[in-house]
């Protein structure tokens, strides 16, 4: 039966190469984009070592003397900022208040330093996360030893600098977590003395950088660098988080504006969220729309040509039901001609996806291009895709083909 | 030609499937290309408001840090001293205007407690010559008044009509961020498509007060984001290099601080990989091309199939005499037909896609969304109906070239004999 199928195989190459083509074509795009949205799955699923559901970020503003509530005594209004977040915290529907510059989740800006541990330097763009205890408790980080937010705010003070565990990559055994409590160099700072005050679950930068890629310092914001350019977010208790963004701004004219400064608006951290992965999470779409596209294609193809090889061997398929052919073997038949071609077209396939993956085309996940699990994870799925759309595609010809009545079929002939 | 009609009539009932097949997949080819097509196009093709997009070069973010240590790194727009210096008076460029990040401003009628974010977009005096507004009432702010910072503006219908229910509103005032300004001029709704020329509402970039920003790093970093406009055969590189080479004047002047313009950007860097070394254009292309390839070999497979029932036919007319391109020619209008009946249904789809998808597909993060629409004909514009056109025929060639000529190939003799 085998031996067969491969010469009807064979001898029919002409639509067969076309079939090949195609199937090759289509395995190494796909396995292309199967490989693209491992990876991107993969980072989206890290852990991100922070939380924001229901916190916002409150925007500051500040009246000149054009309007009307300007106040001309108030020519410095960034003094009323620990006020504001002191009025803030005594507010029931918040739970924490936090300031940072450069540091919350989803930020559009960063800033980075250095970082050294005895002779021992932190390498890569080392995220510097200036902020208040607060802001722990408002992003909830975690320790790696499982210290809470609450445990980690109350040392966090002064000199003392929170690490994620990551910083030094491999360089110390088993993190950052291994050094607390000793003495670290803390950018180009040679005046004061910085200790570690604890290490944490590694922070991601957003859903789909991978977390490796940015390990983070956090330091404690003094209060004498408190103006209103800083970051201002708070975490609200869950059961005021209904409408709050509208409510706050409502209070805020009667309660928080201060001076001249006044809360031009805030915005919840899923939007700030959504706006910020909206870039990555639209490729991610368009490869979505780019394979439903060739596994549509794959769908048709394979559905006209079997259909015209269908009709083309009506006689043939009369004969084998004739002599004793039941339906499922006239289906598996046409079936595994279709598997066949695609597992032959898989073997060239896999040598282009090789050399693909190691010229660095392909996305880049902790530093590879290329890596066994990940590429046999992607080529298994692709083909696999592939396969399904095959089954479906020659089924309706194959069904159709089962009906034959082998008298009438060859009565014709 | 009607000949080919009535056999293209016939050829399409005698072979249902395979013409719904071959029309679906062609519906489906030119749906994507088209789609893919349009979302290039929309974005760098001169439309107004931004009808010259193909001669425009953009500042973007500029790097400042203190010359000594390379510390202190801070990533702006450029400030008002190094934006004048770079720009002032170059040869090959026309015109050049600037604006400022466009951000939500709280909107609302003075004595009212009800406020809307809305974008508002701090811009250049010249800022509505430069780009093509089409004004319903009023007038654009002056010279004058952008010297004096005056809280004038330009509203869109849109803002006008949610503010006062009418557009009928120029010399009325409102809040932008509790400022009182006053309406000018009101515009028809800008289309969030275009990325620069976009915004609710446009105010005198003087108003933002730039002096604060002179006193930060000398002068080099601040809110200027500038859009220039080549003349006619201007040598870009050569205007390029003239403003890197002011580039170098400009650290010279003595300040700690250095100033790096990142990169400048022509269009089509700009809106797509800005930043990254990706040929948009490249990327583009391959991408059209794998659109149509991995389908035509679907079709032309078969193509072949279905025309090797016609070989006696084909094999009669060669033996009357048909030369082999007055019957490729044949194969190919025959075929070329149900591919453009295939090429209308693909049109329809990738208008409906673009517009469900329009938020994914056109957004960018510095525009409201919902304003992108598509109501000034822009998907009825000659260039697609051009493009589709194009398409069809290079899909049809793709497509029918290679089965037409195995079959030309065959020998007349043994199919007429029947072997």
């Amino acid at each position: 039966m085998n031996k067969k199928l491969f010469k009807q195989i064979k001898n029919e190459w002409k639509p067969n190469l076309w079939l090949f083509i195609e199937l090759f074509l289509v395995s190494v795009v796909m396995w292309y984009i199967v490989d693209y949205m491992y990876v991107k799955m993969t980072v989206y699923n890290e852990p991100k070592g922070f939380d924001i559901s229901n916190c916002y970020l409150v925007e500051l503003g500040q009246l000149t003397d054009k309007s009307d509530l300007y106040n001309p005594k108030d020519t410095n209004p960034s003094i009323h900022i620990n006020e504001l977040c002191d009025r803030l915290e005594h507010n029931p529907a918040i739970e924490a208040v936090g300031l940072g510059n450069n540091s919350y989740p989803y930020n559009g800006s960063n800033s980075s330093t250095f970082f050294k541990y005895d002779t021992i330097y932190a390498e890569g763009w080392i995220l510097n996360r200036v902020i208040t205890p607060g802001f722990i408790k408002v992003f909830r980080y975690t320790g790696i030893n499982g210290e809470t937010p609450e445990q980690l705010a109350s040392k966090f003070e002064g000199n003392n600098l929170l690490v994620t565990n990551n910083i030094f990559k491999d360089k110390i055994k088993g993190g950052a977590k291994n050094i607390v409590g000793k003495k670290v160099i803390y950018g180009g700072d040679t005046v004061n003395t910085h200790y570690l005050a604890g290490a944490l679950v590694p922070i991601k930068y957003s859903d789909f950088i991978e977390v490796s890629l940015t390990p983070s310092i956090l330091k404690a914001l003094a209060p004498k660098d408190r103006w209103m350019g800083l970051e201002l977010c708070v975490r609200v208790r869950p059961e005021y988080d209904k409408d709050f963004a509208n409510t706050l701004l409502k209070e805020s004219q009667k309660r928080y504006n201060i001076g001249n400064m006044y809360i031009s608006n805030v915005k919840s951290f899923d939007d700030i969220r959504a706006n910020h992965i909206s870039k990555d999470w639209n490729h991610f779409k368009l490869f979505i729309w780019g394979m439903g596209f060739l596994l549509l294609n794959i769908f048709l193809g394979l559905l006209g040509t079997f259909w015209f090889r269908t009709q083309q061997r009506r006689g043939e398929i009369a004969l084998m039901k004739s002599f004793g052919g039941t339906n499922k073997s006239v289906y598996m038949r046409l079936l595994s001609e279709g598997i066949i071609i695609l597992l032959l077209a898989t073997i060239p396939a896999i040598i282009v996806d090789y050399n693909l993956a190691h010229a660095d085309i392909t996305e880049n996940y902790n530093g590879e291009t290329f890596e066994i699990v990940r590429f046999s994870f992607s080529l298994i799925s692709s083909c696999i895709l592939i396969a399904l759309m095959m089954i479906i595609g020659i089924s309706i010809p194959a069904r159709k083909a089962m009906k034959i009545d082998p008298a009438v079929a060859l009565h014709e002939e | 030609m009607k000949n080919i009609f009535i056999q293209t009539y016939n050829l399409i009932r005698q072979d249902r499937l395979y013409s719904i097949i071959n029309i679906v997949g062609t519906a489906v080819t030119i749906a994507f290309v088209m789609v893919v097509i349009m979302m290039y196009d929309f974005r760098i093709s001169d439309i107004a408001p931004e009808k010259d997009r193909s001669r425009y070069l953009y500042t973007d973010m500029a790097t400042t840090y203190i010359k000594t240590d390379h510390s202190d790194v801070s990533e702006t727009g450029l400030g008002r001293k190094a934006f004048n210096l770079l720009t002032d008076n170059i040869d090959g460029i026309e015109e050049v205007t600037w604006y400022s990040k466009t951000s939500k401003s709280l909107c609302g009628l003075p004595n009212s407690n009800k406020t809307f974010s809305y974008f508002v977009r701090p811009v250049a005096s010249n800022w509505f010559s430069f780009f093509e507004y089409k004004f319903i009432s009023g007038r654009f702010f002056t010279q004058e008044e952008y010297d004096s910072k005056r809280w004038v503006c330009v509203v869109t219908r849109k803002l006008a009509m949610f503010l006062y229910g009418t557009t009928d509103v120029v010399g009325k005032d409102f809040n932008i961020n509790f400022f009182p300004a006053r309406i000018v001029g009101v515009i028809d709704d800008v289309n969030s498509i275009f990325q620069t020329a976009y915004a609710d509402a446009f105010i005198p970039f003087s108003t933002q007060n730039e002096d604060n920003q002179m006193s930060r790093r000398d002068g080099l970093a601040g809110m200027y984001f500038g859009v220039l406009k080549f003349k006619d055969g201007a040598d870009r590189e050569k205007v390029k290099e003239e403003i890197y080479r002011r580039e170098k004047v400009v650290n010279n002047l003595g300040s700690k601080y250095e100033l790096k313009i990142n990169r400048l950007f022509g269009h089509i860097d700009y809106t797509f990989f800005r930043g990254k070394d990706i040929n948009a254009s490249l990327v583009y292309s391959a991408l059209i091309l794998m659109l149509l390839i991995v389908p035509a070999i679907n079709i032309s497979g078969m193509t072949h199939a279905q025309m090797q029932k016609r070989e006696s036919e084909i094999a009669v007319r060669k033996a009357y005499g048909a030369s082999n391109v007055s019957l490729m020619t044949k194969l190919f209008s025959e075929n070329l037909i149900s591919t453009l009946i295939g090429g209308i249904f693909g049109y329809i789809i990738s208008c409906i896609i673009i517009c469900f998808c329009r938020a994914w597909l056109l957004g960018s993060g510095e525009v409201d969304i919902s304003g992108i629409t598509f109501g000034d004909g822009i998907l009825l514009r000659p260039i697609l109906f051009l493009a589709i056109f194009v398409v069809c025929i290079v899909f049809n060639l793709l497509s029918v070239l290679l089965p037409a000529w195995l079959l030309m190939k065959r020998d007349i003799a043994s199919t007429l004999k029947g072997e």
